[in-house]
Order: structure tokens, then C-alpha cells, then sequence
């Protein structure tokens, strides 16, 4: 036999259930913006009938609902989709990355302008051609040696950028580093509250979020390799060194190589390197020791023949007033290059002593920036040396513009998927919300009845006559 | 697929900014006239355009060079003309003292003549163009020829050569070169011996010689003559040569920046149109932006 106040039970639950569905729609509505949060929905179920089939069962017609219950509420969430987007994350990091730092380059080598080092050699040329033609004017002397100046200055400058850079690059890996770290230790953290909730049974959906969103960011930084095991922790490595273990984080650590000063990356588990191959770090790591050192040492060879050619042609050749032998250019490399030569009169122009209307030696020079290969610059003119260097940066930099847009859109799209699965639709939450309302409303008219059927038996009943 | 207001959002942000982005290109290339701005906007295009654009300054600096060179030939050749216009007159005198019949006094005036005529030579083998002396070889700063009037005629320090028997050189394409000038004595002989000669021949007016006058002398001065035609036509056809060297790198020069002009510059018709559509596009992003941003249910229920 079913209990008298049976029904007030079910209509109990059921305004129970329809509550907690709408403070659902209400924490939805709330997070529709919230990074990372994953819309939430109550997994309902009807609860077990009256009555179970045993010997001494009741012998009314069965079984008999009992009304609703909350089972679970869950997060709507695709695992594949996560995992897709950290993956690909790394790359956009990477391809981010090198693109901003190739840019970078190309601001520093200034190409193609009237102001780069390929416009000053040019114009280098034309003045040592003017020499040639006017050994003997003052007016033409001086000029050469102002351009030279600058071009020796251009070449120290772009190169002092260029170590600049690399500083910067260095110290950037720096705080890339401190970030993970950071990182490590946020998701170690949250890993110890989750398998707490999970531990007793229940769905941590805001935690796994914030998780999440930790996860994305650090997969920016780095190639990250993820496994989650049945408590829901997660275990996070780099390139087979270990991150993140349970509520355990093995931060990096920065080491000062011992010849270049720069930081390499190390976990502090054993001292040995992380292999980190994606993302910002292992990209920064590549444009400071592979592309900033490629143009360092291409700008320090073109430099380097500059002085040693010139120096040997300059040498050989007499200036205006005497047979002395001098050097044009000081230093040996572009960290220091310098004009030695400090009175026009001293430039070699002729090839003969004593001979002010000689140019034959100024040809010599001119030839050394054109006409000449040299073993040193890959057997190639000075100046085509440097236009290959110009146009490998042009490439590099396009190839990089390309392939972010190309991940840029790649990863847009895999968010598009994961929001189309976790995303909060306002339409979708208004339209639970009047269901819920009205299932609410039900309830409560339902209460509303079986309170008046009571209040019959209760007080209408038995009253006969009185 | 489920569509949230999130993924309408991030589509529309994604869209504005791409619209933005393309917008900004053609914008840059507007301003700047420039199609290519970094190596990066066309790595291909760079790379040529950077050995155009040392053609064209190789171009622009022999093409000055031979100019340059044109007007010391010119110099020359004028001086030259001069020259043998003296040489022209020496030659009639020569003639016109080789008359027997002629007395003291006009043999006298015709050696007057002649030293007023050796003088004028002697100025012009010393001429300068752009403040160097142009028959000193390549010892420009100082005048090849020197006279010293205290010396008795024939000694060999009364005139003498002090240049050398180099000429000044010039590069007119990549390792072409042409020697532009002629030492001086290529044309008034070696140590002077043209201005000793005429010495010679003022002596022998003065000494009624009409014998040694119209045979040594008029052959000295045919002899000399030849020399000055010889040079002179070197420098016509070097003169020639250069004015051709000049045309081909102007013509090349109109090529070359054409050429340029067409990897490096924007087309501004067709960025303008180009930008017209980006903008007409990026216009109706925002409009779209403006209507579907605020409409969802809540507005409704």
C-alpha cells in the first residue's frame, strides 16, 4: 500500500529537480563568457518505481513511479577535441613565435630602402668609381671616406642589433620558463582537488575547466604530453621529461651555458636538458642558436672579406703624398669594424707611386664589392652575398607569415568545434530556462492539488451531521 | 553543428580582424606606392629587384664615367685642333722662308712669327680641363711642360717633359677600361723635342738657311702633323665608342627601371580596387557584427 503523503514525496523531487536545473541555467547564463568554462547540465533520471517484485510484495497494480532525481551533473566537453587543440596549440605558439622574431629581422636589416647596408655598399661602389675617375679631387676623396664611415657604422649597428636581439631572445626563454613553471604548479594544485571530488563521487566540472584552460596556455608555451588516469589526474610531460605528476610539479630549471652565457632548459629532477621541439620556448630557443646566429655569422664572413680584401688591394696601392703602405679598415670582424684612414689624401687610389692622376687601384676596390667572388662569401660578390642573406630572410619571414595563417585558422576552426560542443548558447539557456520554469510551476501546482485532496480527508471527512 | 553565441562572436572578431588585416596590406601598399616593403612581402621579387637595382647603379656610374671621359677627350681634341691649326700656319711660313729671294728683314719677321706660334703651343700642351693638366700623363698636378729662357738654345734644359708616358684610366663597364688621356710626349715628342725643334728652326730663319728650312724643317712639321691627326683620330673614335657606351646604359637604365618599377612598385589602379572590395567586405563584417551581437533570446523572453 502506497503511503498518503506518497505523492507529496514525488512532487518534493520533482521541484527539487527542476530547482537545480534552473541554478544550472543561472551558472551557465553566469559563465557565458568565462574562458575555458564548459556549459553544465543535469543528468535526470526518473527514480526507482513502487513497488520491487518480492514474495511478499503489495498486491496494488505496479509498478508506480516515485517521481525525478539528479543523478550527476556533468560537463558537455569533447577529450578528443582537447587534446587536437593542445597539439595544435604548440604549433601556433611556435609559428607565432617565429614569425613576430623573423619580422624583427627584417625591421633590423631595413631591406629594401635607401638606408640598409645594400643601398651603402652601392653607394660605396659609385664613390670608389668616382675616385677612379678623379684620383686627384679633393672633392671626390673625402665623400669615400665619409661613406665607408658609414657603412662601418651600419655594418657594427645591425650587428649590435643583432646581439641585442639575441639577448632579448635569451631572456625571453627566461620567463617562458617561469611560466611553465608557474603553470605546473597551478595544474598540480588543481590536480589534487579533483581527485578529492572524484574521490567522493563527484563531478569537479569547474575545476577540469580551469584545468583545462591551464593545459591551453601551457600548450602554448610547449609541446605537452598528456594522460589522464581513472581519479581524473593528470600526468603532463615535455619531450619524455616529466612536468606534472599527480599533485606533484618538476619545474624547469635555466642554466648558464658555460661559452655562450645563454640559458638552456633543464628539469630540476636530474640536470638534463628537456627536449622542448613546439611551442614559444623551443621556438625562441631556435631563432636565439639557429636564425640570429645565421645572420651574425653571415654579416661577420661578409664583414670580415670587406676588411681583408680591401686591406690587401688598399695596401698594395699609394695614396697622394707618399709610398707608405696602409690598411683601410680596422677591426676584424662587424662586432668592431672602423675607417683607419683618417686623411682623404692617404686613400690608395693609384697603383703607382707618386702617380695623382692614377685611379687604377680605386678600380681594384670598386671591383672587390662587384665584380670579385671570394672564397669567404660562398664564392659570391660582396654584394650578392648580402642579397642572398637579404632574400633567405624574405623567405624564412614569408614561409612563417604563411604557416601562422595556415595555423592561426587551423586552430580557430578546432575552437569552433570544441566551443560548438562546450560553448553556452544564450538562446538554448532561455529556452531550458521557461521549461524548467514551467516544469516548476507543474510541480508546484501539482503540490497544490494533493494538499487539497489531504485537506478533504483531513478535514472534510467524518464530519457528518455536525 | 550547434551554434553558441561564443562561436558567433569569435567568428565575427576573427573576420573584423582578418578584414582589418588584409585592409592594412593594401593600405601600406597605397602610402608607400611600394608592393614590396619587407623581404617577405615577395622574397622572388626582393631578390631581383636587388640585382636590378645594382644594375642600374652600375649603369647610372659608368654612364657617368664615360661622360666624364667624353668631355677630357672633347678637351683634348679641341686643344688638338688649335694645335694643328699652329701647325698649318708653322707649315706656310716654312714655305714662305724657303724663298731664297727673301731678305733679312722679312726672314726676321717670319722668326718672329714662329716664336709667337712655338709660345702658343707651348700654352696649349700645357692646358687644363677640371683643374688638371691633360697632357701630363698621370701626373696631373703639375705642368708637364717647362721652359727655362736663360738656357742657350739647344741645351736640353730649355724645354723639357716632366709627365709621364702614362695615360689616365677609367672603368667604362665591369673590367671594361679605356685609357682617356695622352701623354704629352706622344704628341710634342719624347723630352720636348718639338719645342727644341722649332728653336731649331727660328736659328735657321734668323741664319737665312733657306735650304735647311723648306727640307728638315717642313719635313719636322708634315712629320708632327701626322702625330697630332694620329691622335686626333684615336680620340674620335674613342669619343664615338663612349657616346655608344652612353646611349646602350641609358637604354638599359629605361629597361632596367621598368623592370623594377613592375616587381617593386603597387599598381595603384589595381590596390585601389583590390582595397575598394576589402573595405566593402570589411564594412559588411561590422554591420553583420552590429546586428547579430545583440539579438538572442533574452531580448525576446
Amino acid at each position: 500500500m502506497r503511503s498518503t503523503f506518497g505523492g507529496l514525496e514525488t512532487t518534493l523531487r520533482a521541484i527539487q529537480a527542476q530547482r537545480l536545473a534552473l541554478d544550472l541555467t543561472g551558472h551557465n547564463i553566469a559563465n557565458a563568457d568565462t574562458p575555458g568554462y564548459s556549459r553544465q547540465v543535469a543528468r535526470i533520471s526518473a527514480t526507482a518505481p513502487y513497488c520491487v517484485p518480492t514474495m511478499n510484495r503489495n498486491t496494488i497494480a505496479g509498478q508506480i513511479g516515485t517521481g525525478v532525481e539528479t543523478d550527476a551533473i556533468e560537463r558537455m566537453r569533447d577529450e578528443f577535441l582537447d587534446r587536437q587543440l593542445q597539439y595544435e596549440n604548440s604549433s601556433l605558439g611556435w609559428w607565432t613565435t617565429r614569425q613576430s622574431g623573423l619580422e624583427q629581422l627584417e625591421v633590423i636589416f631595413q631591406e629594401p630602402s635607401e638606408t640598409g647596408l645594400g643601398a651603402q655598399l652601392n653607394k660605396f661602389w659609385s664613390l670608389l668609381q668616382d675616385l677612379s675617375v678623379r684620383p686627384d679631387d679633393a672633392n671626390v676623396r673625402t665623400p669615400v671616406l665619409e661613406t665607408a664611415e658609414n657603412l662601418a657604422d651600419t655594418i657594427r649597428h645591425t650587428y649590435y642589433q643583432l646581439e641585442n636581439f639575441q639577448k632579448n631572445l635569451d631572456q625571453e626563454v627566461r620567463v617562458l620558463v617561469e611560466r611553465i613553471n608557474s603553470l605546473a604548479t597551478k595544474i598540480a594544485q588543481l590536480n589534487k582537488e579533483i581527485v578529492q571530488v572524484v574521490g567522493v563521487g563527484q563531478n569537479p566540472n569547474d575545476l577540469l575547466d580551469e584545468r583545462e584552460l591551464l593545459l591551453e596556455e601551457l600548450s602554448e608555451l610547449t609541446d605537452v604530453n598528456v594522460q589522464i588516469n581513472e581519479l581524473n589526474s593528470m600526468t603532463v610531460s615535455i619531450g619524455g621529461t616529466l612536468l606534472v605528476s599527480g599533485d606533484d610539479a618538476y619545474h624547469l630549471r635555466t642554466v648558464d651555458n658555460a661559452t655562450t652565457g645563454f640559458a638552456e632548459v633543464v628539469t630540476t629532477i636530474n640536470g638534463r636538458t628537456v627536449d622542448v621541439r613546439k611551442g614559444k620556448l623551443a621556438s625562441t630557443l631556435e631563432l636565439r642558436d639557429v636564425d640570429v646566429n645565421y645572420y651574425k655569422d653571415s654579416l661577420d664572413s661578409f664583414t670580415r672579406t670587406l676588411i681583408d680584401e680591401f686591406n690587401a688591394v688598399h695596401s698594395s696601392g699609394y695614396g697622394l703624398d707618399d709610398d707608405i703602405a696602409r690598411n683601410f679598415f680596422g677591426g676584424d670582424s662587424a662586432r668592431n669594424i672602423t675607417v683607419l684612414i683618417t686623411n682623404p689624401r692617404e686613400i690608395a687610389a693609384s697603383n703607382v707611386p707618386g702617380s695623382e692622376g692614377n685611379g687604377l687601384n680605386a678600380i681594384e676596390l670598386a671591383r672587390i664589392i662587384k665584380d670579385i667572388p671570394h672564397a669567404t662569401t660562398n664564392n659570391e660578390t660582396l654584394s650578392s652575398f648580402y642579397g642572398a642573406m637579404i632574400a633567405k630572410l624574405g623567405v624564412d619571414a614569408d614561409k612563417a607569415d604563411t604557416a601562422l595563417t595556415n595555423q592561426t585558422m587551423l586552430v580557430n576552426h578546432l575552437f569552433t568545434r570544441q566551443q560548438s560542443v562546450a560553448g553556452v548558447s544564450l538562446d538554448e539557456e532561455m529556452a531550458n530556462m521557461i521549461k524548467f520554469q514551467h516544469s516548476y510551476n507543474a510541480a508546484a501546482r501539482m503540490m497544490t492539488t494533493i494538499d487539497e485532496t489531504l485537506d478533504r480527508i483531513i478535514n472534510g471527512m467524518g464530519i457528518v451531521g455536525r | 553543428m550547434r551554434i553558441t553565441n561564443g562561436i558567433t562572436h569569435h567568428r565575427l572578431v576573427n573576420n573584423i580582424q582578418r578584414g582589418l588585416s588584409r585592409l592594412d596590406t593594401y593600405y601600406n601598399q597605397l602610402s608607400t606606392g611600394k608592393r614590396i616593403n619587407y623581404p617577405s612581402d615577395d622574397p622572388v621579387g626582393v631578390a631581383i629587384g636587388l640585382n636590378i637595382k645594382e644594375g642600374i647603379s652600375e649603369g647610372a656610374q659608368y654612364k657617368k664615367n664615360a661622360q666624364t671621359a667624353i668631355g677630357w677627350l672633347n678637351s683634348a681634341d679641341d686643344v688638338l685642333g688649335q694645335v694643328t691649326a699652329v701647325i698649318h700656319r708653322l707649315q706656310e711660313l716654312c714655305v714662305e722662308g724657303g724663298n731664297s729671294s727673301l731678305p733679312q728683314e722679312s726672314m726676321n719677321a717670319l722668326a718672329d712669327e714662329v716664336t709667337q706660334l712655338r709660345d702658343h703651343l707651348f700654352q696649349l700642351a700645357n692646358t687644363r680641363h677640371e683643374k688638371r693638366y691633360i697632357f701630363a700623363g698621370q701626373q696631373t698636378d703639375d705642368p708637364p711642360f717647362l721652359f727655362d729662357g736663360t738656357l742657350a738654345v739647344g741645351d736640353p734644359g730649355r724645354f723639357q717633359y716632366q709627365g709621364d708616358d702614362q695615360g689616365m684610366v677609367i672603368e667604362i663597364g665591369t673590367g671594361i677600361t679605356l685609357t682617356i688621356t695622352h701623354p704629352g710626349e706622344e704628341i710634342f715628342g719624347t723630352d720636348a723635342q718639338f719645342f727644341h725643334d722649332l728653336d731649331a728652326f727660328i736659328e735657321d730663319l734668323r741664319a737665312m738657311d733657306h735650304a735647311t728650312v723648306s727640307t728638315t724643317h717642313l719635313e719636322m712639321l708634315s712629320d708632327k702633323l701626322d702625330d697630332v691627326l694620329s691622335v686626333r683620330s684615336q680620340i674620335g673614335a674613342k669619343v664615338q665608342r663612349l657616346e655608344r657606351t652612353v646611349e646602350r646604359y641609358e637604354a638599359m637604365d629605361v629597361n632596367l627601371k621598368d623592370v623594377l618599377s613592375k616587381i617593386e612598385d603597387a599598381d595603384i589602379a589595381e590596390v585601389t580596387m583590390h582595397m575598394m572590395m576589402r573595405e566593402s567586405v570589411y564594412q559588411a563584417a561590422l554591420a553583420t557584427g552590429a546586428r547579430i551581437i545583440q539579438n538572442t533570446l533574452v531580448d525576446y523572453v
